[in-house]
């Protein structure tokens, strides 16, 4: 069974954050908040099942959401991130290789 | 491959890293006992290693011709005892002669210098100047502070350039502190006395802002801003790094010096006198709950209980735990955890079998790269202590200043891998420094701000020196319309913006507008008071069209720079900087420092009128388009229609006749309601007026059309000329949305034209109507 890092990162600020995938709920984190001395809010090691076809990552009480289809497979990391104006989010599927 | 590398660590003991397998930990070791073992101490440090550090390289016998004369000079007032109850008169030379600040400040001619302040508030006990011109890193910047016999009341920074008779001379760019407590603008400074650090001082004359010139001589104290004490603990599980040899690893910039190098030693070419506690203490194991995992809280336990020098007060000292892992795991290398209760960035932790244990596969030196790395982020730890952001942070939080990002720095404040190129680029042009924008910091922002348990983490930090990195491509400019760039009181000043593609080639922005955009930045800072973040009324909702810019092409906007959110930013009399940044890009574009001047009150009646005009209603109407709903501001702005010689009559005209011009609806809700019911509400609507309209700009119009359009900003009058078009046809629609089929910009300057404008006027606004943000 993969695992997927998920490090929720920058813009964060007491929030509600929700990761889905095939209507299954990954991670159900509130008062999501970033560290901005570690560019970092949490770090959660998901499971996946392997067969998702699509991850969606939503912080409802902002109204936000982003999809990343996994076509090739699950990565093995997946960072998000609030966009600097607030109105987005920013996914990224490279190593973060740490933080500090 | 390199010969193993031996890093300096705690305990008296050395600790040697050698080479483990490519991919995996460095370090061999897998104790997990968890006693701390405590560092030597280094406080018998000789002196020279101290002065070859320092910012400024002091020859304390033999003045070479490459002596340095940066560092921190006093002057303390001298105080007879005993200390007569009543102050003694002190001859103050009448009249002071007034003086018209130049753009950039200096002395006219004319000017007398005097050696007392005489336009001070008070007479200050203490002053400091950080002299910051030469030696290693210099900022070319001058700042100081004023203060009491007990609290500091002023803090100014200028930056400055070399004269040719050997002066340093520059504009303050940044005050803090008790408005006009520092009420100049420029200084000169120049060394006298000699080389010799006890004969040298620092002569400085403060002129500008309407205040009387004077010299300040200060007597030289130390190569340093400031001592600072650190504290080095290790678990025995883990590992730390204090100095490293810079040639260990072959990835390196070729100019890097071949030496051996110490955390401390970082920090006094940063311009701080830093030495390592003589404290002591164990912490136990049931501090780290058991087991070789910390968190946070555990730290700050540890903090509390075993830091020889830990107090709930601000004091320039910190502690350092190098232990082996955070509970997070191996993804955090360090954190500085101390942004617990009221006094915060205290201590700092290392986390030595974190990632940064885990060299790349194939790297030459791995035991080398590990050790380089487990010092860069003791140093980044340490530099959050000192209320240093990430690079790539700098425009978050609370800023004080415009901050540009600097996502590529080679600072110890950026990621490694972060940068293009990953951690090899980063490396190979790494000088083990801070940048420039950081280093002005430390150096010279306010104490409070850096100093360790004073100023929240993250609150003020870093600030940076205007356009040090702006985005090449834009010029971000900043203009009035006024003569002089001189606001009569009460007129809010008005400021230009064009965003003006300087890059030579065709380039595509967002038309959305400026000055309502999340990432435009208006800073405006007044010479009587603190700096401040101007805050629009409204946010622009949406990323707008993208627009084509051809070179030399701009796009424009208008702000109503002495009002906003935050209230009347500009009221009282006095200079201002104001500046700006918009990120475009992804870069910030940094705008210039324009100087407004806001004229004193000339008759009774704008003297009168000031304390109902500057509220946070009329600022707010009349820098939107009106309202009718609220009659006392309705009362105020018709007072002000009626000023002479001043444009902010007409500002009111457009304030008034804007909601005059159609129907207006107003939702109402009664003052009474039955008992247990919700009070009614209910939709008023008030007729269209547009003789009332018509009439106030035609009053507006009448002397000066030119002014009515300075008066409300080239762009609103864009804006809003097809209203007035209207007016002046009689077709005023008898709703708003009529006028929104009416957008066009070429639409929108052909409506400028029912505007008796001078043709000078009218050939810029159709400039400005092409590249108009929206």
């Amino acid at each position: 069974m993969p695992t997927l890092k998920l490090s929720l990162e920058e813009g964060f600020d007491d929030d509600h954050v929700i990761v889905t995938a095939n209507g299954k709920t990954l991670a159900d984190e509130s008062g999501v908040t970033t560290r901005y001395q570690i560019s970092l809010a949490r770090l959660l090691d998901l499971a996946l099942a392997g067969d998702e076809g699509e991850l969606v990552v939503s912080l409802p009480e902002r109204g936000l959401e982003a999809r990343l289809p996994l076509g090739a497979g699950p990565p093995s990391h997946l960072r998000v991130s609030v966009t600097r104006d607030g109105r987005g989010l920013d996914l990224s599927t490279e190593d973060p290789i740490g933080f500090a | 491959m390199t010969s193993p590398t031996e890093t300096t660590t705690t305990g008296g003991a050395t600790t040697t890293t050698g080479r483990g397998p490519s991919g995996g930990s460095i370090d061999t070791s897998d104790r997990v006992e968890a006693t701390l073992e405590m560092r030597p101490r280094r406080q018998d440090q000789q002196p020279e290693q101290a002065f070859e550090d320092a910012i400024d390289i002091a020859l304390p016998l033999i003045p070479l011709p490459f002596f340095t004369t940066s560092g921190l000079y006093t002057y303390a007032r001298k105080i007879d005892l005993p200390i007569t109850p009543i102050p003694i008169p002190r001859p103050i030379p009448f009249p002071i002669p007034e003086r018209i600040p130049t753009p950039i400040g200096g002395l006219m001619p004319t000017d007398e210098i005097y050696d007392e302040d005489v336009s001070a508030i008070s007479f200050y006990q203490r002053e400091e100047v950080m002299f910051d011109v030469d030696g290693r890193y210099p900022q070319m910047t001058i700042s100081g502070t004023r203060a009491n016999l007990f609290t500091t009341v002023g803090h100014w920074i200028a930056k400055v350039k070399k004269t040719p008779a050997g002066r340093y001379e520059g504009v303050i760019f940044y005050k803090n502190g008790t408005p006009g407590a520092i009420p100049h603008t420029f200084v000169s400074a120049k060394v006298v006395g000699g080389p010799f650090p006890a004969t040298r001082k620092l002569e400085v004359i403060f002129s500008g802002g309407g205040a009387a010139a004077f010299t300040r001589t200060y007597g030289f104290s130390s190569a340093y801003r400031r001592k600072v004490e650190f504290e080095y603990d290790r678990v025995s599980d883990a590992v730390a790094v204090t100095t490293i040899n810079t040639h260990a690893h072959p990835n390196r910039p070729a100019s890097l010096a071949n030496e051996a190098l110490s955390i401390e030693t970082v920090f006094r070419r940063s311009g701080f006198d830093a030495t390592v506690s003589a404290g002591n203490g164990v912490v136990p194991i049931a501090t780290a709950g058991g087991d070789a995992l910390w968190t946070d809280q555990e730290m700050h336990d540890g903090m509390q209980v075993h830091w020889s020098r830990f107090a709930n007060k601000p004091q320039w000292a910190m502690w350092v735990l190098f232990a082996r892992l955070h509970v997070s795991g191996t993804s955090l290398g360090g954190i500085m955890f101390d942004d617990i209760g009221p006094n915060h960035r205290q201590g700092t932790a290392i986390f030595s079998h974190a990632f940064i244990s885990t060299p790349p596969a194939g790297d030459p030196n791995p035991a080398a790269w590990v050790a380089r790395m487990r010092f860069w982020t003791a140093v980044h730890e340490m530099g959050h202590a000192f209320n240093l952001a990430h690079s790539w942070q700098k425009s978050l939080g609370v800023p004080w200043i415009p901050l540009a990002n600097e996502p590529e720095a080679r600072s110890f404040m950026n990621y490694p891998y972060f940068v293009a190129g990953g951690q090899s680029a980063f490396f190979g042009n790494f000088h083990y420094r801070f940048s420039d924008s950081e280093l002005l910091f430390m150096r010279h922002a306010p104490e409070r701000f850096v100093q360790m348990g004073n100023e929240a983490w993250f609150s003020n930090h870093g600030f940076r020196e205007a356009a040090q990195h702006s985005n090449p491509d834009y010029e971000l400019r900043l203009t009035t319309s006024q003569a002089g760039d001189r606001f009569p009181y009460l007129m809010p000043p008005v400021v230009e913006i064009a965003l003006v593609n300087r890059s030579g080639r065709i380039r595509t922005v967002s038309s959305a507008r400026i000055s309502e955009r999340e990432d435009f930045t208006l800073i405006l800072n007044g010479e009587r008071q603190e700096a401040r973040l101007w805050m629009p009324y409204m946010r622009h909702c949406g990323e707008g069209d993208d627009k084509v810019l051809k070179p030399e092409e701009a796009l424009y906007d208008s702000v109503i720079a002495g009002a906003g959110k935050n209230g009347w930013d500009m009221a009282e009399p006095g200079r201002y900087c104001v500046q700006a940044v918009l990120e475009v890009d992804g870069q910030a574009v940094y705008s210039n420092q324009l100087m407004v001047t806001v004229e004193a009150p000339r008759t009774r009646e704008e003297e009168m009128l000031a304390s109902d005009l500057f509220t946070p209603e009329v600022g707010q109407v009349l820098t939107t388009n009106g309202t009718r709903a609220l009659s006392g501001v309705s009362d105020v702005l018709a007072r002000t229609a009626e000023l002479t010689d001043n444009p902010v009559s007409k500002l009111a005209a457009v304030a008034l006749a804007t909601p005059l011009a159609y129907t207006y609806k107003l939702l109402e809700t009664d003052a009474k309601a039955a008992a247990g019911e919700a009070p009614q509400q209910r939709v008023e609507v008030y007729p269209a007026d547009p003789q009332a309209a018509r009439k106030l700009i035609d009053g507006a119009i009448e002397d000066d059309a030119d002014a009515l359009v300075n008066a409300v900003g080239h762009t609103r009058f864009l804006r809003d000329a097809p209203l007035l078009a209207a007016l002046e046809r009689e077709e005023v629609p008898n709703s708003p949305e009529a006028f929104l089929s009416f957008t066009a910009d070429a639409e929108k300057a052909d409506a400028a034209t029912a505007v008796p404008l001078s043709d000078k006027l009218r050939a810029l606004l159709d400039t400005k109507a092409a590249g108009l943000s929206q």
